[in-house]
């Protein structure tokens, strides 16, 4: 089974990150913030690879948190979903 | 009646270009010495009780001392904010983290953006700094600090007042602030003029804008007043402004603006000269002034343009100014000096 491609980010969005892990996306025509938190900065900075699949960013979570990698694959989904909902990225 | 604050004029360094911008750029770039800025920022508070101070430029930023101004103003028991085109915000904020007392005391920052979008803004002040600026944005809603969203007004950006003004609310600033265009003296000057009738329909928009917002919405002095002898805040003394050379003189709008002759807006050196001396030899310069505004008046010799506060002032002094014609007055150079005081200039970068 392939992976499914990721999205990629929406040249409108602004990532900003921030000492403490976590980072700030500023979509440029709604003018709305989202806060990430540090592994969903992850899943936003993996985009830019375009070598990365959903998989490999599950991976990269789950070496850095404490987590499983059916957790961290799961959360990867959840965050690529709400990302795609609000602009923030767009369909490969 | 009180000075309220003290601006100074930091520097004339700047990374941008803008076409607006009233500094000599061919004049090889200045720094205003931290010696002066400590031995004005104690007189302002021995004599004035003064709380407020303001850092402009030039890039603030960009000061070599910048560290010292800072602890200068927490020392001296100042509250201060900061005008800022946004380019090192990072390195301004790695600043204000390195001591609670430099953040607590921080008021605002003002950041200068010329557009409501992106290609109107880059249009006016080079590429890539409108993103400057939004990245700022998202910092300063991130750590929780009070920012100011400012635009001068111009032919290029005018149809975006009000959503400028929007764009202001929805990012969360504490105010939105529309300036009016000055002359510069230079080329740009055409394609950025307005006519008076321009300016009033845009003084107009804002002021109903102002009205519409819940956000406190703001243009400083500048825009047209149907009474012709006005006295702005310079000139009440509210605000005392010390240029990048260290002298007191009127205000940041004449400062390092070319003028036909020696600059007269000058009242004295503050390294060789007191606070309290130059504030009264800048009162003899705004007597000067305002006598020479009742004298227009008794001659019946105003036009519109002269119900245009900054716009008399600078034609008086000889400096850059709109007519009916154009600008007029001395021209200012526009190669903006390219040298390698950038590099000497070392600040802690955040993460
Ligand atoms: S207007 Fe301000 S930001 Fe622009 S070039 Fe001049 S000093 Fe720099
Ligand atoms: S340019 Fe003249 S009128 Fe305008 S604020 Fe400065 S001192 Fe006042």
């Amino acid at each position: 089974m392939t992976e499914p491609r990721l999205p990629r980010p929406n040249p409108q969005v602004l990532f900003t990150e921030l000492d403490d892990g976590t980072g700030v996306l500023l979509h440029l025509d709604t003018k709305f913030y989202f806060t990430l938190n540090p592994s969903a900065v992850i899943v936003w900075k993996s985009l830019a690879e375009p070598t990365s699949g959903p998989s490999a960013i599950a991976e990269r979570i789950t070496k850095l948190f404490r987590v499983d990698h059916e957790t961290a694959a799961r959360d990867v989904d959840n965050v690529l979903g709400e990302m795609l909902e609000d602009g923030l990225v767009l369909p490969a | 009646m009180a000075v309220t604050w003290i601006a100074f004029h930091l520097t004339d360094r700047c990374q941008l270009d803008c076409q607006h911008c009233l500094r000599d750029p061919g004049q090889k770039p200045k720094d205003l010495s931290l010696a002066t800025i400590r031995k004005v920022l104690g007189e302002a508070r021995r004599l004035y009780s003064t709380k407020q101070v303001a850092l402009t430029g030039g890039e603030p930023t960009l000061h070599p001392e910048l560290e010292g101004v800072l602890d200068a103003i927490v020392e001296h028991d100042f509250t201060w904010h900061v005008v800022t085109n946004g380019r090192r915000f990072e390195q301004l904020l790695g600043l204000v983290h390195d001591d609670p007392a430099r953040r607590a005391r921080l008021t605002a920052v003002n950041l200068s953006l010329d557009g409501a979008d992106e290609a109107t803004h880059d249009t006016i002040r080079g590429k890539g700094s409108f993103r400057d600026v939004m990245k700022a944005v998202t910092l300063c809603a991130a750590h929780g600090i009070p920012f100011v969203l400012q635009m001068v007004l111009n032919a290029r950006n005018v149809h975006q007042i009000e959503a400028f003004g929007l764009m202001a609310a929805e990012l969360g600033a504490t105010r939105a602030s529309f300036s009016m265009l000055q002359a510069t003296g230079t080329h740009h000057d055409e394609a950025l003029a307005l006519p008076p009738r321009a300016w009033q329909n845009a003084q107009h928009r804002v002021e109903r804008l102002a009205a519409v917002l819940t956000l406190p919405v703001t243009m400083p002095e500048g825009f047209y007043r149907e009474q012709p002898f006005h006295v702005c805040e310079p000139m009440k003394s509210e605000l005392l402004h010390v240029d990048v050379e260290g002298r007191l003189n009127l205000c940041c709008q004449h400062a390092g603006v070319p003028s036909e002759g020696p600059a007269r807006d000058v009242a004295a050196d503050l390294t060789t000269t007191s606070l309290l001396e130059a504030h009264r030899r800048l009162l003899g310069i705004i007597h000067e002034t305002q006598a020479a505004k009742l004298a227009a008046m008794a001659e019946g010799s105003l036009g519109t343009w002269d119900h245009f506060p900054c716009n008399w002032c600078m034609k008086h002094f000889d400096k850059p100014h709109w007519t009916d014609e154009g600008a007029r007055g001395p021209e200012a150079q526009r190669e903006r000096w390219r040298g390698a005081w950038a590099k000497k200039v070392v600040l802690p970068v955040v993460r």
